[in-house]
């Protein structure tokens, strides 16, 4: 067993490592917003709100990269948009929020916002609970229903930001590989010329996100901070026809495949070879198993999220075929279970450059000519037969073995 | 939400991978037989049975009932298992919900002879109405003896060389063979309307044939010396050989004379030795061909002794030869080695005319 965890341990680090890498991904010139934070409730003594709003910038300052809450320590925040903009200002802030809870047994969140920079009201949403505000428990009230929304709406800005002009129309011309769409920056698509060029005007100072696909390449979103005439060279990486992947299946049985697909359509086609020479398996009497089988997968799949995806899910199905050099013997197709059908649905996550994990849930139908003997092998203790596990067998001729899995790495070529 | 969502897929990850960590249900010996098995047919699969740490398992398969090879599905045999030199014997058997039964039905046995030698030779005769009589024949200790069990629990009954058929429902002889004797070779010939049991004698010194016949329901009558064979080796004699006969009649002894195998045609006047055949004979078939699987090998001669095919068993045993219907069959059987100490045994079949087209 001691075996067993060493050897899981690299392959989680591995696992852990691709997850998180995904995630980490802010850019350094950019600085957080500073949001003047008012909480006006009713129904709630004073300590109460100041519990209530203690809590909520508890949440929001948890949250990294998110706004930075600026305390307002009066509870009397001016009624018009305009004076609210100025005591903002004198706050250091810029952009104001104000949240206010009615009720202590079914409360309703109002929430306001305004964003000063590009003076527009940002949010004004309300939320109701089914469930009573613990009075005791306030200090540890999340805000789950609220503070998503606010993080969402003000992500981290470039600092350029805070020294805009006027906002007026400016011409943003974007390079980029001819007949490339581009999307996100008008209410329809737009395309990218013959010449690899497409100008447009659009209002500035303002942030935008603009998103490019081309067939034969690989998506891609792009935040701009438009401030003023700009010209955007995209940067474009051609979708990749065949990726290699290096994977343990089944208790660390090695094996290899090749992926191939049709760049930019989301379907592929993979041919597996797993090998069960050596590896490590629980339910053997020695852990470090040897056995002269190798199985071959033929899988038709598709992806379920965008090239682009920091995770990218997949599913697929296909034929497989095991087949056996016995010692003393020839190569032969397997007689105890020589084929069968596999689901698999999967994610790969990126590790490094053109590197990427991936885990897949692979559960295997098996045909067996001989169910008597795929009983026995098993073994018995001379009245009873003994568990099956992990196959579950589905008479006369079938075994299906739900609980095969595949890790690996995945070299996109 | 993200940090749930891989928090709960690490947990996903460790949890599959812990419990996949499972090796395929794989069995190698049968995969090494298919070349042979493919051109066979399965008629039945016994176990999986525990035999604890035994290192070897010779199974031998009660002989089918079915007049066709399609109906042949043989549940039961018995098991000879070694281990450390001693050997034990148990009968198995197939229950009807699936499982498997064992009875310990005799032994340990006495450690077995000179490897050279056939160690068990056993005859097996069918099961009828549920109780049968199953008499093996094996050399230990330099001497033969006879096993009897009523199956499929027993009782187990062995017989030393001077009881060889006196055991229950074998009859004694009735004075028929010569005081002193001793069994030095035996098979079952097998005949569409029933087996009999031939043998050849020791007696002072002179070499004796005979015959028994039997039924369904096992040997019933009365064993008899049909006549004497001279030209044999003189005392010590072979203790641990093969004597069949082929339906035309003709007479063959295979034993170790010490450094070789050899084998010898006989007849009431001479012997003649067939220098082509130098392994051990396991059978005479019904065609006139010998069989021998000596250090697993299948070899196949021809009549006058010339070998005909040479090819591994790849890990098959020799059972018998028996009719089902009107048709002569060699039954083989693959012993399987499984985790934990279990065995399984899958008994195959192919029709004696056949036999010679294993080699291509």
């Amino acid at each position: 067993m001691k075996r067993l965890v060493a050897g899981l341990i690299p392959a989680l680090l591995l696992f852990m490592h691709g997850m998180l890498s995904a995630q980490n991904q802010t850019a350094p010139d950019k600085a957080p917003r500073r949001i003047l934070v008012v909480m006006e409730a009713g129904g709630f003594s004073q300590n109460e709100l100041i519990m209530l709003k203690q809590s909520f910038l508890t949440a929001l300052r948890s949250i990294p990269d998110g706004p930075v809450p600026v305390d307002s320590s009066s509870t009397s925040f001016p009624g018009f948009v305009r004076d609210r903009n100025e005591a903002a200002r004198r706050a250091g802030a810029d952009s104001w929020l104000i949240v206010k809870v009615s009720g202590k047994d079914s409360p309703s969140i109002n929430v306001v916002s305004f964003d000063l920079l590009y003076n527009i009201k940002t949010l004004d949403f309300s939320v109701s609970r089914h469930e009573r505000l613990s009075i005791p428990d306030l200090y540890r009230e999340r805000w789950d229903d609220v503070i998503p929304k606010i993080v969402k709406t003000y992500p981290p800005i470039p600092s350029i930001a805070y020294s805009r002009g006027p906002p007026a129309p400016v011409k943003v011309t974007i390079r980029a590989v001819p007949g490339t769409v581009i999307t996100g920056l008008y209410s329809v698509p737009l395309s990218v010329g013959s010449d690899g060029m497409l100008t447009i005007e659009l209002p500035s100072p303002a942030p935008y996100s603009l998103r490019a696909t081309a067939f034969g390449y690989i998506p891609t979103t792009k935040d701009i901070y438009l401030d003023g005439p700009i010209e955007l060279p995209l940067v474009q990486d051609r979708s990749s026809w065949l990726r290699l992947d290096a994977a343990f299946q089944n208790g660390f049985f090695p094996g290899v495949s090749a992926n191939f697909s049709i760049p930019s359509l989301p379907y592929f086609g993979r041919l597996e070879f797993t090998t069960f020479r050596v590896g490590i398996a629980v339910n053997q009497d020695q852990i470090l198993a040897s056995l002269p089988l190798s199985q071959f997968t033929f899988i038709l799949g598709v992806y379920l999220s965008p090239e682009d995806s920091a995770m990218r899910w997949y599913l697929g199905l296909g034929p497989t075929l095991r087949v056996s050099l016995p010692s003393g013997g020839s190569l032969v197709v397997d007689r105890l279970l020589p084929f069968g059908g596999r689901v698999i649905g999967g994610t790969e996550f990126l590790l490094a450059g053109r590197l990427r994990g991936f885990f897949e849930l692979t559960p295997t139908l098996y045909y067996t000519p001989l169910p008597a003997l795929f009983a026995a092998s098993f073994g018995s203790n001379n009245g009873s037969n003994n568990s099956s596990f992990p196959y579950i067998a589905i008479p006369p001729l079938f075994a299906v073995d739900v609980l095969e899995v595949r890790v690996g790495v995945r070299w996109v070529l | 939400m993200k940090r749930f969502l891989l928090g709960a897929l690490v947990l996903l990850a460790l949890a599959v991978l812990t419990l996949g960590s499972c090796a395929p249900a794989f069995l190698e010996d049968l995969n090494r037989a298919a070349g042979l098995t493919d051109r066979m047919t399965l008629v039945g699969t016994v176990g999986a049975i525990s035999l604890g740490s035994d290192s070897s398992a010779q199974f031998y398969p009660t002989k089918p009932t079915a007049s066709s090879i399609g109906d042949v599905d043989i549940p039961s045999g018995i098991v000879f298992s070694s281990n450390s030199g001693s050997a034990s014997i148990n009968f198995a058997y197939n229950t009807s919900n699936g499982a498997q039964t064992v009875f310990g039905v005799g032994g340990p046995l006495p450690p077995l002879p000179d490897p050279n030698y056939p160690a068990i030779e056993i005859y097996p005769l069918t099961p009828s109405s549920g109780v049968a009589t199953t008499l093996a024949v094996s050399p230990a200790g330099g001497a033969y003896f006879a096993l009897s069990v009523t199956l499929p629990s027993g009782p187990f009954a062995i017989g030393s060389q001077s009881q060889l058929f006196l055991v229950n429902p074998f009859p004694p002889p009735n004075g028929v063979f010569p005081s002193g004797y001793s069994v030095v070779g035996a098979q079952m010939e097998p005949g569409p309307g029933g087996e009999s049991f031939n043998f050849l004698l020791f007696a002072g010194s002179t070499y004796y044939i005979g015959t028994a016949n039997g039924s369904s329901s096992g040997l019933s009558q009365t064993g008899t010396v049909t006549s004497y064979i001279p030209g044999l080796p003189g005392p010590p004699y072979p203790q641990q050989a093969l004597y069949g006969v082929t339906p035309s009649g003709a007479a063959y002894a295979s034993y170790f004379n010490g450094s070789s195998w050899v084998c010898y045609l006989m007849t009431s006047s001479t012997t003649t030795q067939l220098t082509g055949i130098t392994n051990r004979i396991d059978a005479v078939l019904t065609s006139g061909d010998f069989l021998s699987t000596q250090d697993g090998t299948l070899r196949v001669y021809d009549s006058t002794g010339t070998q005909v095919l040479s090819r591994s068993l790849t890990g098959l045993q020799y059972c018998y030869e028996t009719y089902v219907g009107s048709i002569p069959y060699v039954f083989f059987v693959l012993p399987m080695s499984m985790q934990h100490g279990n065995w399984a045994f899958n008994v195959y079949a192919i029709p004696t005319s056949q036999i010679r087209n294993l080699g291509g």
